[in-house]
């Protein structure tokens, strides 16, 4: 074959003008089409508020988010879970909303932060060929959706990146883009960039309404070493060792590792040494977030089954037991029961702080039937 | 079914049919190499089963994004030495400066190459500035063109490599939350010998030799000082130098311009050079130098989305850290520059991350560097090849294939260099911890 | 304010890109042309 010589006129830049405004116009009503919230119904009982409510700094900005409150009877401790850090990790937020959407406090607060960088909901980061929604298919028929977002801040909000992240304050290094990730910026900035601020704003929550325990919930690659664990500062290493125990004892083993001193920037460093919090993060293992991953689907991101990561089991690469898949009802069931199981303990190390909470499917029980059971149908 | 064949299909069918259909296009028809990549994308998503995902492809695009802007930018930063003739002019006096001492100005004119690759993390930004102002000077002492070229292109990759900023290594370092602190002796570990011996493989011999005629130089060094070195002429450098530093040494307390912004600033300022040159002209011929690079980025950030979402990339991953230990190290040299040719970051970020993973208990900082050098010879690699493009370029040749030539027989070193530090890292980290 | 100026150098460059197009004479340079000119266009719009 010869070369494909077509000349090029000024009508043929002009046609092809044209296709980029077209394909502009198709691409572009999709991707703003990712800006609209996701549903959520609050259980009875829990109060919406918004973050800017603490820090008026993201008041009328893309990154401000709801907060939902509910306070039992009995006075007690407050505990908040926030989901959502990183929207390209779905048990997280899936986790937050089983919260929000069953929770009966019978003392003291829960808090929950569903969509805790909602700037990062809005779009996906390129070349991973990520799905835009993940849905679940209710026994009523109805669906229920959410969005399937990226890792770090939609660039539109906070653009462009550093050559080189500076963390402030510690002075700490890294790579330009982490400055649009929410889990780098704690304790956050009042002037900064709009992640900084969302850091900033959940900080303030966790001082003003004196939270005494609170859960960063993510997802992992399998092969990253920090997956299927719980990540706990020095306040709350013990409490993390009692969970971890008692998780292990019914079968649902976790690491226990402590925040690393050096690590800047990420909630469960910065929240213990900025606020009375006891901070806790938790991981569980996510194919789809993986380099190994093989066809990229929103079927990955539920069932977690995928050919590459079985053969890289069978190698010894991965951090979690895996053999065909990893659901995400099973991922989440690790967050919510992790969770419960954590209330317990703060239960038994401080009666006055303790906080009970009703209502919420066991282990087994979102195994068996799968998120779908434990989420309200919107029609 | 046997395993391999399994393990084969379809993915391996579709890495094939995707390089297949780039190559028909880029070699067979002679497509331009980014509209190759993009029907390749294309091509690879109708297999795949994707259907033709738009949206994954516009998407794909913008990962690249602010590396366009980088390259268009410094691109006008160039243009706009050239037409001032600070270039020239100052290659003319360090030939004349430094002729007698063949060695010192071999090494000399390596680091000057690697300085802007150092500080900015590119290739590209290297080989586009001081590069551009070391080629007429290497043309001029009888290096022949292909042998300035390799020299360019890998001063240029040993500065992208080289501290205090390295961006393969950050992004391998982000991919397992290995803050960037301690990279900086490592660093120099991995670039600083390949740099001297590149510059005595490539520079020095033509200059032992002094196989030049003096009046010819003297004629051209008259020619190239047309506009005489004055201090205005320096504003554009000065401020690109300036701006730089001052935003590495006091990242805190100075805001992040960023390149794209620098090297603007830094080409307006020679409004103030006391030269008269067309601006606009010079803008209009930058873009239109730097359009092919740009348009294949366009084309990789395709491609890689499509290669992602039908499962290509967890095949060529799987497939190399799948390799026997003792096969691994040789994956590792040959892997990663292969990948390169889709981009050099992308290699970092794709096979970096997992090798780091597949070799724990090894030292990771000096894992990650020497993994970071090897990445950075994707910028040799073929159709993409920025390095070896551009340099090139900057020497007046128009097949860069010519100048990859000359850089396999270091670029193989480098490669050997990287893995021998990897075996030896835990003995290094003795040393260095 | 950086992001404003940012968008500006993106919009200065597509200009110069669109203007580059119209010079060229290879209808598959100008199709190259293109891919630069979308998502540079489609971020000073701030849709992606
Ligand atoms: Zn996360």
């Amino acid at each position: 074959m010869h070369k494909m010589n077509i000349k090029g006129t000024r009508k043929t830049a002009i046609f092809l003008l044209t296709v980029a405004l077209l394909v502009m116009y198709v691409t572009g009503r999709n991707f703003l089409a990712m800006r609209q919230p996701d549903v959520v119904i609050p259980a009875d009982g829990f109060e919406k508020r918004m973050l800017s409510d603490w820090f008026q700094g993201i008041h009328n900005t893309p990154a401000d988010t709801p907060v939902f409150i509910q306070e039992g009877q009995e006075p007690g401790g407050t505990v908040l879970i926030l989901g959502g850090t990183h929207p390209n990790e779905p048990a997280g937020y899936i986790a937050a909303v089983l919260f929000l959407e069953r929770a009966q406090v019978q003392k003291g607060r829960l808090i929950v932060i569903p969509f805790a960088n909602n700037t990062a909901f809005t779009h996906n980061s390129p070349q991973e060929g990520y799905p835009q929604y993940i849905r679940f298919l209710l026994p009523d028929g109805s669906v229920r959706t959410f969005r399937y977002g990226s890792r770090d801040t939609n660039p539109v909000y906070q653009w462009p990146d550093p050559d080189i992240y500076v963390h402030e304050p510690s002075g700490q290094r890294l790579a330009g883009s982490e400055m649009r990730n929410l889990n780098r910026a704690y304790p956050g900035q009042p002037h900064g960039v709009i992640t900084q601020r969302i850091a900033f704003a959940i900080l303030e929550l966790i001082r003003k309404e004196d939270i005494d325990l609170a859960f960063d919930l993510h997802e992992a690659s399998p092969e990253y070493p920090v997956v299927n664990a719980i990540v706990a500062h020095e306040k709350s290493l013990e409490l993390g060792a009692m969970a971890a125990m008692d998780l292990e004892g019914r079968g649902i083993p976790f690491r226990l590792e402590p925040s690393p001193r050096n690590l800047r920037g990420l909630s469960h460093r910065e929240w213990g040494d900025h606020t009375d919090v006891m901070a806790i993060l938790m991981e569980t293992g996510n194919p789809i977030q993986g380099r190994l991953r093989g066809r990229t689907n929103e079927a990955l991101a539920l069932t977690g089954k995928d050919k590459f990561y079985q053969k890289a089991a069978k190698l010894g690469s991965l951090f979690i037991p895996y053999e065909d898949d990893q659901p995400i009802a099973l991922r989440t069931a690790r967050h919510v029961t992790a969770i419960m199981t954590f209330l317990e303990m703060l239960g038994f190390i401080s009666e006055e702080k303790s906080v009970i909470v009703n209502n919420i499917p066991d282990y087994n029980d979102i195994i068996d039937k799968g998120i779908e059971a434990f989420l309200l149908s919107i029609s | 079914m046997p395993a391999i064949v399994e393990w084969f299909f379809p993915e391996g069918l579709y890495t094939i049919a995707m390089i297949g259909v780039f190559a028909v296009g880029a070699f067979t028809i002679k497509f331009p190499v980014s509209i190759a990549m993009a029907f390749a994308a294309i091509a690879g998503a109708l297999i795949g089963g994707a259907g033709f995902p738009l949206r994954h492809l516009v998407e794909g695009m913008f990962g690249y994004l602010d590396t366009i802007l980088v390259i268009a930018t410094a691109m006008i930063f160039m243009k706009t030495a050239e037409s001032t003739g600070l270039l020239e002019g100052l290659a003319a006096w360090i030939i004349r400066k430094f002729r007698k001492k063949p060695a010192f100005l071999s090494m000399g004119l390596m680091f000057i190459i690697m300085v802007p690759g150092m500080i900015t993390g590119s290739s590209t930004a290297a080989v586009l500035t001081t590069g551009a102002l070391v080629a007429p000077v290497l043309l001029q002492l009888g290096v022949c063109p292909h042998r300035a070229a390799a020299a360019i292109a890998m001063g240029a990759i040993f500065g992208m490599i080289a501290p205090p900023v390295n961006l393969p290594a950050m992004i391998i370092g982000g991919g397992i939350d290995m803050p960037y602190s301690g990279f900086g002796i490592p660093l120099i570990i991995c670039t600083l010998p390949l740099a001297i011996f590149t510059a005595f493989l490539f520079i020095y011999p033509p200059l032992k030799k002094g196989d030049f005629s003096e009046s010819g130089l003297e004629a051209e060094l008259k020619r190239m000082e047309r506009e005489p070195l004055s201090f205005r002429l320096f504003i554009p450098l000065l401020v690109l130098i300036v701006l730089f530093a001052v935003e590495r040494v006091f990242p805190s307390h100075w805001p992040s311009l960023g390149m794209p912004l620098i090297f603007l600033l830094a080409a307006a300022s020679a409004l103030f050079s006391g030269v008269k040159w067309h601006p606009l002209q010079t803008v209009i011929s930058a873009i239109n130098d730097a359009l092919p690079v740009m348009g294949i980025l366009m084309g990789v950030g395709m491609f890689i989305q499509i290669m992602t979402l039908i499962g290509v990339r967890g095949f060529v991953t799987v497939s190399a850290i799948a390799l026997p230990k003792w096969l691994l190290y040789v994956g590792i040299g040959v892997s990663i520059p292969l990948f390169g040719a889709v981009s050099a970051f992308g290699s970092a970020s794709v096979l970096g991350v997992p090798f780091v993973l597949a070799l724990l208990g090894h030292n990771e900082i000096i894992v990650a560097s020497a993994l970071s050098l090897i990445a950075g010879l994707g910028d040799l690699m073929p159709p993409t090849a920025l390095a070896g493009i551009f340099s090139a370029k900057v020497v007046g040749e128009d097949n860069y294939l010519k100048v990859l030539r000359c850089c396999i027989f270091p670029a193989i070193l480098t490669a050997l260099w990287g893995i021998a530090i990897i075996l030896l890292a835990n003995k290094l980290a003795v040393f260095l911890f | 304010m950086i992001m404003l100026i940012y968008r500006g150098i993106a919009l200065f460059i597509s200009l110069v890109v669109v203007h580059c197009m119209f010079q060229e004479e290879e209808f598959w340079k100008q199709a190259s042309a293109t891919m630069v000119i979308i998502p540079l266009v489609m971020r000073v719009l701030l849709i992606k």
